[in-house]
């Protein structure tokens, strides 16, 4: 009966005591991992936006940056001789056109009005309310890059494919649907407001995010159709290599001229880094926090369970049990409530990390305090961010909740370092209790 | 009860014999000499014991008697290495055990001294057996017979029916008896009980002091602090303590020389 056993049973013997710390724990060491596993993913995440920011130059018409894209459409034999450029690799030609607040007049070469009633047996008319909805139109054989960020999922119907370059088809985010309770399902026919052209809905897609959920995506020859355009209003290029991408800059620079923004993403994207790099660092103070919690909370379990058998420690003290033996038992004790935990911890993480990390971090970036959420939603006051691949939302969408074995020994030793720490004090107080104070202790 | 016969002898620390009960040997197994407690609270001092001297032979069945506050218990424990005395000295079988350090105590403790408390102070979440075995942990007896001497005791106190049961699921005296068997695991030197009888009917009380009086005929030396006149009649002398001073003894007694003024 060794003072691991004795602590084992003490911990056994107190079912309802026992559940009710593991489950404090347990909570605090749930939220400890899902920050963590955030912070990881977050983490990733700003290295893979450095990655592909670093490689990207965006080409826009002069004076549209800083502003929800452009108005004007670039004239399209800009693109051969942007692809020509020494380390580009490759182009993406792509109109993002803002549908709220369109009521205004024409802008420039972009047609305005896409507000309206929807019209009674005809075909869905898209009426864009308070939030804003960006119709895209995008090379369907390249990566579909949506203005507020994420990984396009199709939740049902298909992807737009090569041969659906010339068609009238459309993939409409899931969120405008549920935003706006206009019902969009699959094969409707829509139309963009006060335009002859009928689209087909071939899919229906999320990121994960409202914002990111916003946008109709559509070929790129039928988006200049429905707008009437001779061009798109951004151009990617990506470079070869990140090392590359201050020359190509100049060199389109030099080659385009004064009509013509070029600006490479990575300095555009600074700001934008900075930003996700908070969100990180808050998951990790959160991360912190949650476990400093659980640590006080063990702390003073274990102070009042160590108090209240303080007659029990005098009375091992009398016959005859050393300190060492006495301490070992408690930490044994402590130790096992916070292992327990951290059992919980990793179930209720895994299978509560998401709504965790929305309730932590979903509201707070909502309320835009800080991160790559301010930047997305810029857009709706119509600030559509630079340089905009792949980012803005979706960060929280793109998580993957599995834990690593690094994640688990982290929060493992952390268990294992709340138990040491949540019993020591109380512990070592009692120790210094003669055998005999210890007996009297009231 | 007849009053002390005094024999003046200074205290003479003799070699150690051996542990438990030879009811032959008729040697000091506890000896103190001009032993004060004093206890401090908030500023204030306030003397427990007031330069004791006192020794205890094997064999012996001592009742400590006294109002509360007398210094009874503070005496249990000092003889006890529970605590120390502030000033004086203690032998336990000729060793000074005012030098040693908390763990050397502690062994003591285990080795040589079996408590038995008032509020029985068993492990709730250990059963009866298990409790018994406790002391055994420390001595590093083997399993087995930890096992076997724990049965045995059990058997001794009349509880060889009960060795599953948890404290919680046994009677007072039936706790008490638990608990005696405990501090007979170790084979102890002498065993020292704090008001044995203190939560138990008189019925029981006396039965529990019976069962001292037998394992003390088998040779154990008992040192019982007990209010009741009734069971200290029980025990073969009796030490009676005023304001931390020892003021009247019966029975036969070696007093050193040093309190033979507390003993008049």
């Amino acid at each position: 009966m060794s003072a691991v056993i004795r602590g084992f049973k003490n911990v056994l013997a107190k079912k309802l005591r026992t559940t009710g710390v593991v489950m404090i724990v347990g909570f605090s060491l749930a939220v400890f991992l899902t920050m963590t596993i955030v912070n990881a993913n977050i983490s990733q995440n700003v290295r893979n936006v450095s990655q592909n920011l670093e490689k990207t130059v965006t080409i826009r018409p002069a004076g549209s940056f800083g502003g929800f894209g452009s108005t004007t459409a670039m004239n399209e034999s800009v693109v051969p001789i942007i692809q020509s450029a020494e380390h580009v690799v490759a182009v993406q030609k792509i109109i993002q056109h803002n549908l709220v607040n369109n009521t205004g007049g024409d802008q420039g070469g972009f047609p305005s009005g896409f507000g309206g009633p929807p019209e009674s047996g005809g075909p869905r008319v898209f009426n864009s309310r308070q939030m804003p909805t960006i119709l895209e139109g995008l090379d369907p054989t390249q990566e579909l890059v949506l203005f507020g960020g994420g990984t396009v999922t199709i939740t049902s119907g298909r992807t737009m494919n090569s041969f659906d370059s010339q068609s009238n088809v459309a993939i409409v985010g899931a969120s405008y649907t549920k935003e706006d309770g206009t019902s969009v399902n699959l094969n409707d026919i829509i139309s963009i407001n006060q335009t002859d052209v009928t689209v087909t809905v071939i899919g229906i897609y999320t990121t994960g995010t409202r914002f990111g959920d916003r946008s109709i995506l559509m070929p790129y020859e039928t988006v200049k159709k429905i707008l009437n355009v001779s061009g798109p209003n951004i151009i990617y290029a990506t470079v070869d290599y990140a090392g590359n991408i201050d020359s190509v800059v100049s060199a389109l620079n030099a080659t385009l001229g004064a009509d013509y923004d070029v600006v490479s993403a990575s300095s555009q994207g600074a700001s934008l880094q900075n930003s996700i790099t908070q969100i990180a660092n808050n998951s990790q103070i959160g991360s912190y926090a949650a476990l400093m919690t659980g640590g006080a909370i063990l702390f003073f379990i274990m102070a009042v369970i160590t108090r209240e058998r303080i007659r029990e420690i005098g009375v091992l003290k009398a016959i005859g049990f050393k300190n060492s033996k006495i301490i070992a038992q408690f930490l044994t004790e402590s130790i096992t409530l916070a292992t327990f935990g951290f059992i919980v911890g990793v179930v209720v993480a895994l299978v509560g990390g998401g709504t965790i990390s929305e309730i932590l971090l979903g509201q707070s970036t909502t309320s835009g305090s800080s991160g790559g959420f301010v930047v997305s939603r810029g857009g709706e006051s119509g600030g559509m961010p630079s340089g905009g691949r792949q980012f803005g939302g979706g960060f929280l969408a793109n998580i993957n909740y599995s834990l690593t074995p690094e994640i688990l020994i982290y929060a493992f030793l952390a268990a294992v370092l709340l138990g040491v720490l949540g019993a020591l004090y109380p512990i070592m107080k009692a120790m210094k209790l003669k055998p005999a104070e210890a007996l009297r202790y009231e | 009860m007849s009053d002390a016969k005094v024999v003046k002898q200074p205290v003479q620390p003799k070699p150690a014999g051996p542990p438990g009960s030879d009811k032959n040997d008729s040697r000091d197994i506890i000896a103190i000499e001009k032993l004060s407690k004093v206890f401090e609270k908030k500023g204030d001092k306030v003397r427990a014991l007031s330069e004791i001297c006192l020794s205890i032979k094997r064999g012996d069945y001592i009742a400590l008697q006294g109002p509360s506050g007398s210094g009874k218990t503070t005496l249990l424990n000092i003889l006890g290495c529970l605590d120390r005395p502030t000033s004086g000295k203690v032998t336990i079988e000729g060793t000074d055990v005012s030098t040693m350090n908390e763990k050397e105590l502690a062994k003591l403790r285990s080795n040589k001294i079996g408590f038995i408390f008032q509020s029985f102070n068993l492990i709730p979440i250990f059963n009866a057996i298990e409790n018994v075995e406790l002391p055994m942990v420390n001595t590093k007896v083997p399993k087995n017979e930890r096992k076997k001497r724990a049965r045995e005791l059990l058997n001794l106190v009349g509880l060889s029916e009960r060795v599953r049961h948890t404290p919680y699921e046994l009677s007072a005296g039936e706790q008490q008896r638990v608990a005696i068997a405990r501090a007979l695991a170790n084979k102890p030197l002498v065993i020292l009980a704090d008001e044995p009888t203190g939560n138990l009917d008189s019925k029981t009380g006396e039965r529990i002091m019976n069962l001292l009086g037998e394992l003390n005929k088998m040779g154990t030396t008992v040192v019982v602090v007990t209010h009741d006149d009734k069971m200290a009649r029980l025990t073969k002398k009796t030490i009676r303590m005023e304001d931390g001073k020892i003021s009247k003894t019966t029975g036969t007694f070696q007093i050193p020389i040093c309190d033979i003024k507390n003993q008049r």
